[in-house]
């Protein structure tokens, strides 16, 4: 299974194939999915900066009566504690987004190496990482992470970890893929031949052929971080009340169903940074990958 | 306190009044229909009893925590839903007092002095389900099955012996004074099995039960049909989904309006929108802060149930050098905002003044609560030295009851503490997590319930220093220079009931004053019905009694 060939090919693969050459990626201005997916997580990052300007209310307090229908005093409405919505929506931002970055920094950087390494030097490390690879997506994602979280603790913090250990092996697999491919490349046999080190040779030689899929692996993924954080929170496993944690908040609305207001805003919020990391992801996959692209155009 | 809502539109209200009158029975006249709500008044008192459909069903949505259909191993509040609807035990509580016991099979007992040895005699003309007059060997078997099998609700009847001492006398020993015995009888894991049919499925009652007795599983595989005298009997029974129950024709009591009932596994959420479609009848669970979003066709009874919600500071320095400091606990017990913990938990909900529910004999009296003072607080939090450090509060952070979970009730503490300025975590972990650390007493402070097991004080002697609960507590019997302990014990062994809730009371005032406990609230259960299901009534210890629920079609 770790065998097969390279899910995402190179980027310069299209050049070499004769196909037409990747869009720049300042194209991507030009795509309305990409301008709405910008937007919406430029909208979301001022939010998060700035939620302790634009909170009306502490969002931990429980001074106010509870319950309240959304009105203008209390757009999002209450909830079951007397705590505005609104404001534990935008301090929530403050938790979802930077630790969906970390995690799918820390998550891309492992996998980068581990596929890298295991790629470039083959033999018994690439058999090494590659079975653990396959023993890693032989659990579903979300089973796996809950298993983690639970024997670690409920806590952000460990939910984030749980995330970072069921996510690296999707970097790594791609990653190793594309460093097989250019591993046995001509222009990289002629730099080994001039006497250029291994490290040299992964840095200089393959990591700019490897970057562009990763990232638009990473950006989707983005999608997902966000989305496993809130579910494991949603579960109990996540972030300790009373933290304005996504996935808490609906959680908590989920035991009302008849305040639609407590779960459905954080839920708007969890559907909007998705979709916007999706849409960014998809057109730079456009951008960087148009064979991918072209593949799933051509199959719709 | 009782929070009852009836409103309903007039014809409606016509069925439910005759369906009500239904309950007194026998000299009722033919109901008329009546067109006015007035009129639906005037007939009421006259309209008979409105007979059932052979193929009526009552539905009725529980979140289930059923363990087994063997009533000798079941303690838990769905188990006793459906036990006390399908056997019968020596006394029972009738109605929903249950200050004193009352005949049921037995009917009548005497006691000796010391309170060790009480004589039953038993009702006469009583049958199982399968025909088997119910004697005295069946009671026997009974209560010394339910000792010697040593399963979960054993330890209520720890050092009983029972014996048959004519066909229909009973005398049941205990190796202590112990006046409690009565009301525990009264639960329904003190169930009267038909001894033949259960021994002839595998089920044992001698000294060597809990290794040789293998009924369990006839329990729990075919309902064991004709094993109890009730006015149900088991058809099915599964713990995940659904138990039915059909009326026991043979049953020697008032004939229960209902044919069958359906008590069908369904989360608090999801009963709410059942009952309002119609899909079940009577919801159980439905938490009180949705109450306000039933509408007025449907009957709400709301009352305070038999538990209480309350916090504990571990007396373990081990475990915490902080919480084991008695200016701690002082902070705490007065840093707690009562009232908003009251207001959180919704309609019918109290103040727990002491550990004791406020039916219960020896429980304090209102004018015993403890009132927060911040002030108070604050200054004993100074004494304490505490200062920010972190203090963990452990709690199911997946587990509810009453329509409570606890989760938000250890925000609005930690909320309500941090107003004195202890600076709480909360620590809320999954049931099997935390009620190990709980167990194993190792949580610096804790949010957990009580709830009794039967209606008697003697029950909530497990918060006595080196009992249960005191040792979860970091209370050891060595840490008990006031004698509680001493006192709790010699409270349980008084005879006259007056004098045994005045120890009680007193045992209970020194917990408060020098225990590690903080009540919090005596939740509420609210029952919420279609109005074709009349005689609605909460029971504090059965929860409801199907057996007493009136058809109003």
């Amino acid at each position: 299974m770790s065998d097969e060939a390279p899910a995402v090919p190179p980027a310069d693969a299209e050049d070499r194939e004769g196909g037409a050459r990747p869009r720049p990626i300042r194209g991507i201005w030009r795509q309305p999915l990409a301008i709405v997916g910008i937007a919406l997580i430029t909208t979301w990052v001022v939010l998060a900066v700035l939620a302790g300007f634009l909170a009306p209310y502490d969002p931990l307090s429980q001074e106010l009566p509870r319950f309240l229908e959304p009105s203008a005093a209390h757009p999002f409405g209450t909830d079951g504690l007397g705590r505005d919505v609104l404001s534990r929506v935008l301090y929530g931002a403050r938790i979802s987004l930077p630790m969906a970055v970390l995690l799918v920094t820390a998550s891309g950087t492992i996998g980068s190496v581990l596929g890298a390494v295991a790629g470039y030097f083959g033999g018994w490390i690439d058999e090494v990482v590659m079975r653990l690879v396959d023993l890693f997506f032989a659990f579903p994602t979300i089973i796996l992470a809950m298993a983690i979280a639970a024997a670690l603790g409920p806590d952000l913090q460990n939910a984030v970890l749980a995330i970072v250990v069921v996510s690296w092996p999707t970097y790594a697999r791609v990653v190793r893929g594309l460093v097989l491919t250019h591993r046995d490349s001509d222009y990289v046999r002629a730099t080994r031949l001039l006497g250029a080190s291994s490290r040299r040779t992964l840095v200089r030689d393959v990591m700019p052929n490897v970057v562009g899929p990763v990232l638009v692996l990473a950006t989707l993924e983005l999608g997902n971080a966000v989305l496993l954080l809130a579910g494991l929170s949603f579960l109990g496993l996540g972030a300790r009340p009373p933290s304005p944690e996504w996935g808490a908040i609906v959680s908590e609305g989920s035991r009302t169903f008849d305040r639609w207001w407590i779960g459905t805003f954080p839920g708007l919020a969890i559907l909007s940074v998705v979709m916007a990391f999706n849409f960014l992801g998809d057109t730079l996959r456009d951008a960087l990958d148009p064979r991918t692209a072209r593949a799933i155009r051509g199959r719709e | 306190m009782r929070f009852r809502r009836t409103r309903m539109v007039a014809p409606v209200l016509a069925v439910a009044l005759l369906a009500a009158a239904c309950g007194g029975g026998d000299e009722a006249a033919e109901p008329e229909a009546p067109t006015t709500e007035e009129s639906a008044d005037d007939t009421a008192e006259d309209a008979g009893p409105v007979e059932a459909p052979a193929d009526a069903t009552l539905v009725v949505d529980r979140n289930f925590d059923l363990v087994t259909n063997d009533p000798h191993r079941q303690f838990e509040a769905t188990g006793t839903i459906v036990h006390h609807a399908v056997y019968d035990t020596l006394l029972a509580f009738p109605t929903p007092d249950i200050t004193q016991p009352q005949p049921n099979v037995a009917e009548s007992f005497t006691v000796n002095d010391d309170a060790t040895e009480f004589t039953f005699t038993i009702r006469q003309g009583i049958l199982f389900q399968d025909g088997t007059p119910l004697t005295a060997a069946d009671v026997e078997y009974s209560i010394n099955r339910l000792v010697n099998l040593k399963a979960r609700p054993s330890f209520i009847v720890a050092g009983f012996s029972a014996e048959a001492t004519g066909e229909y006398e009973v005398v049941v020993r205990t190796e202590k004074s112990n006046p409690a015995v009565p009301f525990i009888l009264t639960n329904s894991s003190a169930a009267i099995v038909n001894s033949a049919l259960v021994s002839a499925n595998g089920g044992s009652a001698a000294a060597d039960a809990d290794a040789t007795d293998t009924a369990q599983e006839w329990f729990d595989t075919t309902g064991a049909a004709g094993s109890g005298s009730g006015a149900y009997y088991v058809e099915s029974f599964d713990v995940e989904t659904e138990v039915v129950l059909v009326r026991n024709e043979n049953y020697w009591g008032e004939r229960p309006d209902w044919p069958r009932i359906v008590l069908r596994n369904a989360l608090p959420s999801v009963q709410a929108l059942n009952v309002q479609s119609g899909d079940s009848q009577l919801a159980l669970d439905i938490p009180g802060d949705n109450l306000s979003t039933i509408p007025d066709t449907l009957q709400i009874v709301s009352e305070p149930a038999t538990v209480t919600f309350f916090i504990f500071s571990n007396q373990n320095p081990e475990i915490s050098e902080f919480t084991s400091n008695p200016d701690f606990v002082e902070a705490v017990r007065y840093g707690v905002d009562y009232d908003s913990i009251v207001e959180l938990a919704g309609a019918g909900v109290r103040q727990a003044c002491g550990l004791l529910p406020n039916m219960l004999l020896g429980a304090l009296p209102d004018d015993a609560c403890v009132t927060r003072d911040l002030d108070r607080a604050r200054a004993a939090f100074e004494a304490s030295g505490v200062g920010d450090t972190e203090i963990l509060l452990g709690f199911p952070s997946d587990f509810g009851a009453n329509g409570l979970t606890f989760t938000p009730l250890a925000e609005r503490v930690q909320a309500n503490l941090a107003e004195v300025g202890i600076n709480v975590v909360l620590d809320g972990k999954p049931i099997a997590t935390s009620l190990q650390e709980y167990r194993d007493g190792t949580q610096p402070m804790g949010l957990w319930l009580w709830n009794a097991g039967y209606p008697e004080p003697s029950y909530y002697l497990a918060f006595s220093p080196g009992a249960t609960v005191g040792l979860r507590a970091g209370w050891p019997a060595e840490s008990d220079p006031a004698g509680i302990a001493a006192a709790g014990t010699a409270a349980s062994t008084i005879v006259d009931d007056a004098a045994r809730g005045a120890a009680y009371t007193d045992w209970e005032r020194q917990l408060q004053a020098d225990g590690p406990y903080v009540p919090l609230i005596q939740p509420s259960t609210s029952l919420v019905a279609q109005p074709i299901v009349t005689d609605l009534e909460f029971h504090p210890t059965y929860i409801v009694d199907l057996g007493r629920l009136g058809y109003g079609g």
